[in-house]
């Protein structure tokens, strides 16, 4: 078990020792916070506080801040609950689907993708919160036992929606627990002072890297990473189901559950390349973890489900001709040359037209069009997230209320504030947490030593 | 992927013992927990659910069966556009301007010739915002009334989203402020219901209140003024009426069945309770 390799391709850089990781993975935590992380926590949490403020003003004065109103209902709070639902997609995809495939390349990824689904589960999680008119009340979601009988109605999909995305967070929460102790453990052997010893000592839960520890930590990450795997495709189709089931041009389609979990793993793929390359740029050491070898294989992925989201839009766009309804016809030319057009062509643009540069091998390895390509798929996707929901809402079947949605000051600062929250969230995380798989990386150099 | 040994190594000393203890303090929680579950399920039985449920329904006509199905029928022929149904229903209901709960439209048939659209919230028989809601807080009663629970509104809009009629108004910000004010609200007396809170939808309810009052007096919907939606009383030219859909004698049941009348979008099988009959120019569908 000593100077294996871990993969590379060629020209492969020295081999690190097992020990090596795990000191390099430490370092990150033990060592002083580095100016970037220092810059990159104070910008985020600015962002943050604008974002609770944009929460705090509409829990006091009313959604009515939000520029929303009769026929565009829905704006901001829903479109980007779905936006960041789909962020933390691919974490539970790396994480789960890939560990279950036996996909062990995915570990320099999986920590920080699987936190990544927390962070953004949570930042979604504000957005229901504070859409709805009176969260005081919000627990009526819930069956909660209660003496009238007052249960949630089981029909709407909003339900559904509490139901599935409670699920996927505790799951995810879970997993994601349970494959940090063995490196928490780590950190606790390898903390010197007695504060942080305590710190991560209590978070080890007494793991003391008994082979029979091990036995059951193995198999009970295979239990919750099946369990896992279904919610990755469920949650998004429920979410998928809100629109499909609601009966109005532009949202009645068949194609929504398959077409928004394509389009979740595809966001969150993105979100998970750019802060790979974050990381691997901010500390030296991860780089012979998180290699250009893992992006290209992440960035394959993205082709991929590009491609799927693209055939979504051909279906979307084809179902509404087909159909002919009176409705959805104007929907469909009015998205692409109404008022809506600038967002309706970016969105395509950065979805279907600018990923086709990833065929190109050399695209895959330059840094710069990367993240260029990552950043627009983003943005592209919040597009696709914004059309559907309120332009589709602009369109609906009353014409004499057709309106334009009506951006103001809040509505910009609840789409930039969550991006705060989110990165905020994150930098404390991989400032206090091991954010690469200790443990794993070094059971894939072993495997990948024996083969 | 976690390491796993060849052989898991033998250390009996103090992993068995834990594991021992863990079990059995485990099940004995579970015992407890399931004896304290049965206690506490037959202690609640005779405050159970369904007496509850039934203490405070309204009124008993409302659930279960209902022999009657109360609808409006909307005269295009009769309208002069004069929107008194819609002030009515504001003074009534107390519903600030902006947020009109019946809604005039002028309108042109496809020969040129104007009339006057008015829409109150329709009733669907088959309504999409009641599947939708995802607290019961809006929900259709045997009677047909589609009613609004503001207290188990939580205000996500989904009905709004959902009604295809546009029906339906939220109230975005409280009523205090100036631009949600009732200008219909008269010096004298006071509107019939509350009003309604920030944050919850609320909607033209056929003058639920009335026809409650109706099923305890005794009086009739449709023909008691007392008892019938304001717009349908205020109306001088007499294009709204309303009445029992069942009651084969009532007058609306005999314009339903002897006069060509049409519902909005029938095409998306809402089945609306408000029955239009068409304007001169325009075919009944």
């Amino acid at each position: 078990m000593s100077s294996q390799s871990i993969p590379q391709q060629a020209p492969a850089p020295p081999l690190p020792r097992l020990g090596e990781i795990t000191e390099t993975v430490t370092n990150t935590i033990f060592g002083k916070a580095p100016l970037w992380w220092l810059i990159a926590f104070g910008i985020s949490s600015a962002l943050a506080g604008a974002f609770v403020l944009v929460l705090g003003a509409v829990a006091l004065f009313g959604t009515g801040l939000w520029g929303i109103n009769v026929p565009i209902v829905w704006g901001m709070g829903i479109t980007n609950l779905v936006f960041w639902i789909g962020i933390g997609h691919a974490g539970t995809f790396i994480s789960a689907f890939l560990l279950l495939m036996r996909q062990s390349w995915r570990n320099a990824f999986s920590r920080y993708a699987e936190a990544m689904t927390l962070f953004a589960l949570a930042t979604a999680g504000m957005f229901p919160l504070f859409h709805v008119g009176r969260p005081e009340w919000i627990f009526y979601f819930a069956p909660y036992p209660n003496t009238m009988i007052l249960n949630p109605q089981w029909l709407s999909p909003l339900v559904w929606d509490a139901i599935a995305i409670s699920t996927y967070g505790g799951i995810s929460a879970i997993f994601w627990f349970l494959d940090l102790i063995p490196d928490i453990a780590a950190m606790r052997d390898k903390a010197k002072r007695p504060i942080p010893r305590a710190f991560y000592g209590f978070l080890a839960l007494g793991w003391r890297s008994d082979s029979n520890h091990w036995e059951r930590l193995h198999k009970t990450a295979y239990i919750l990473a099946a369990l896992a795997t279904p919610l990755v495709i469920s949650v998004h189709s429920v979410v998928g189901l809100d629109f499909a089931i609601g009966n109005l041009p532009g949202w009645h389609h068949s194609i929504f559950p398959p077409y928004f979990v394509a389009g979740a793993i595809f966001s969150g793929l993105a979100m998970t390349v750019i802060v790979g390359i974050v990381l691997r740029s901010g500390y030296e050491g991860l780089k012979d973890f998180i290699t250009m070898d893992h992006i290209d294989k992440a960035l394959k992925l993205m082709l991929i489900t590009g491609l799927l989201v693209t055939y979504g839009y051909m279906a979307e766009t084809f179902g509404g001709w087909y159909k002919a309804d009176a409705f959805e016809l104007p929907l469909i030319i009015e998205r692409a040359i109404g008022p809506y057009a600038p967002f309706y062509l970016a969105m395509l643009f950065f979805n279907c037209i600018l990923i086709q540069l990833l065929w190109f091998k050399p695209v895959r390895k330059n840094i710069a069009l990367i993240l260029v390509i990552c950043v627009g798929i983003l943005i592209g996707m919040w597009l696709e997230r914004f059309v559907i929901v309120s332009v589709s809402l602009s369109y609906t079947y009353l014409a004499p209320t057709w309106e334009v949605f009506n951006f103001t000051f809040w509505d910009i600062l609840t789409i930039f504030g969550p991006f705060g929250f989110f990165f905020a969230q994150f930098l404390v995380f991989i400032r206090f947490l091991p954010s690469l798989p200790i443990s794993e990386t070094q059971q894939h150099a072993v495997e990948v030593a024996h083969a | 992927m976690i390491m796993k040994p060849e052989k898991p190594l033998d250390n009996p000393a103090n992993d068995e013992l834990v594991t021992d203890i863990d079990r059995r303090a485990a099940l004995k929680l579970m015992t407890a927990a399931g004896i304290a579950t049965a206690v506490a399920a037959t202690l609640t039985v005779p405050f159970n659910n369904e007496q509850a449920v039934k203490a405070s329904a309204p009124q008993d006509a409302a659930r279960g069966d209902s022999p009657h199905n109360w609808i409006m029928i909307i005269d295009l022929q009769k309208c002069i556009g004069c929107q008194y149904c819609i002030f009515a229903c504001q003074a009534v209901n107390d519903v600030a301007d902006d947020m009109q709960w019946n809604v005039y439209l002028p309108e042109v048939t496809a020969t040129g010739e104007t009339f006057h659209m008015t829409r109150p919230c329709l009733h669907c028989r088959s309504a999409p915002c009641t599947d939708v809601c995802p607290t019961s807080a809006t929900y259709q009663r045997a009677d047909g009334l589609v009613i609004m629970d503001y207290d188990r509104c939580i205000g996500c809009r989904y009905c709004q989203v959902a009604c295809p009629y546009d029906v339906r108004r939220f109230n975005w910000t409280n009523r205090r402020n100036e631009e949600r004010v009732n200008t219909l609200q008269p010096e004298w007396g006071s509107p019939e219901i509350e009003r309604r809170a920030r944050g919850v939808i609320e909607k033209c309810s056929f003058c639920v209140q009335r026809i409650d009052r109706a099923y305890q007096t005794g009086q009739t919907p449709g023909e008691d003024r007392g008892v019938t939606p304001a717009c349908v009383n205020i109306c001088p030219v007499g294009a709204r009426k309303f009445g029992d859909l069942n009651d084969e004698t009532s007058e609306v049941a005999r314009i339903v069945a002897n006069t060509p009348t049409f519902r909005l979008r029938e095409e998306l099988g809402t089945e609306p309770n408000v029955y239009y009959v068409p304007a001169e120019g325009m075919i009944a569908t």
